[in-house]
C-alpha cells in the first residue's frame, strides 16, 4: 500500500513539474502556441472572395516555395467547378 | 528468465528507453506547432485537450528519458513511459486501422508517414512497452528488497 502511494507521489511530481515547464516556457517562448488550438482561421471560408468569381478565386499569395497557397472554397463553387470539367487533383499520399 | 533481473541487461534498457524518449522529445519541443497539428491529425482527441498534450508531453518524454537513466524516480517514470507507450500504440493502430496517412509525431514531425512507417513504429513502441515494463517491475522489486533489508538491520 505504501509502495503504491509512493509510486503514484512519483508519478504527480513527474506531471506537474511537466506542466508546470511546459507552460512557463511556452508563455516565455516567441514560437509558443496558444492554450487551446483554434482552428476557425483554417478552416473559414471566404465565400465572398469566390462566388460568383470561381475562375479567378484563387487569390495568389505564394508560399515560399513558390507554389499559390491552398484557398479553402464553399462546397457548391467546388461542384461547380468539378461541373465544368475543372480538374480535381488528390494531393494525399497513395495510400494503398 | 534470470536476465530479466541481471542488472546491466537492466542498466542497458534503461539507456535505450531514455535515449530514445529525450531524442523522441528534442523535434517536439522545438516545434510544438507541428508537434500539436501531428495530434490533432489523429483525431483521436478532444480539441481543447491538443495544444495541451502538445506543450506537456515533449517536457514529460525529456524529464522521463533523463530519470529514467539516472534512476531518479525509476518506478514512477518508468509508469509514465509504460502509459504513454500504451497510448502512442492505440492511436498508431487506430490510425493503421482508419488508413490515415499522417506524420506519426514520433521523432521527426516533417515526413508523412506511409504504413509500412506506422507498423514499423506499432512494433518499435511493444518493443519498447516490454523494455519499460520490465525496467518498472524490476525497480519495484528492488526497491522492496531494499526495504527489507533496511527492516531486518
Amino acid at each position: 500500500m505504501n509502495q503504491r502511494k509512493n509510486i503514484l507521489k512519483e508519478v504527480l511530481i513527474i506531471t506537474l513539474v511537466s506542466l508546470i515547464m511546459g507552460l512557463i516556457v511556452n508563455s516565455v517562448n516567441p514560437k509558443g502556441i496558444p492554450l487551446v488550438r483554434d482552428d476557425s482561421e483554417r478552416f473559414k471560408i471566404d465565400s465572398a472572395s469566390v462566388q460568383g468569381n470561381e475562375n479567378k478565386s484563387v487569390e495568389k499569395v505564394k508560399t515560399k516555395e513558390g507554389f499559390v497557397k491552398p484557398q479553402n472554397i464553399p462546397v457548391e463553387t467546388a461542384k461547380k467547378l468539378f461541373d465544368e470539367n475543372v480538374i480535381f487533383i488528390d494531393g494525399r499520399e497513395d495510400f494503398t | 528468465m534470470k536476465i530479466l533481473s541481471n542488472k546491466y541487461f537492466l542498466i542497458l534498457l534503461r539507456l535505450i528507453l531514455g535515449g530514445v524518449f529525450i531524442y523522441a522529445s528534442l523535434d517536439k519541443l522545438y516545434n510544438q506547432e507541428e508537434f500539436s497539428r501531428a495530434i490533432y491529425n489523429y483525431k483521436l482527441f478532444p480539441e481543447i485537450l491538443i495544444n495541451i498534450f502538445a506543450i506537456v508531453v515533449p517536457y514529460m518524454e525529456i524529464i522521463c528519458g533523463i530519470l529514467i537513466i539516472t534512476g531518479i524516480y525509476l518506478r514512477g517514470s518508468s509508469l509514465i513511459i509504460t502509459l504513454m507507450l500504451f497510448f502512442f500504440i492505440i492511436a498508431l493502430t487506430q490510425a493503421y486501422i482508419r488508413g490515415l496517412d499522417i506524420s506519426c509525431g514520433c521523432f521527426s514531425l516533417e515526413t508523412v508517414s506511409n504504413k509500412s512507417d506506422i507498423l514499423q513504429r506499432i512494433i518499435e513502441d511493444i518493443l519498447l512497452i516490454i523494455a519499460s515494463i520490465i525496467v518498472f517491475i524490476q525497480s519495484i522489486k528492488s526497491k522492496t528488497i531494499n526495504n527489507k533489508e533496511k527492516v531486518n538491520e
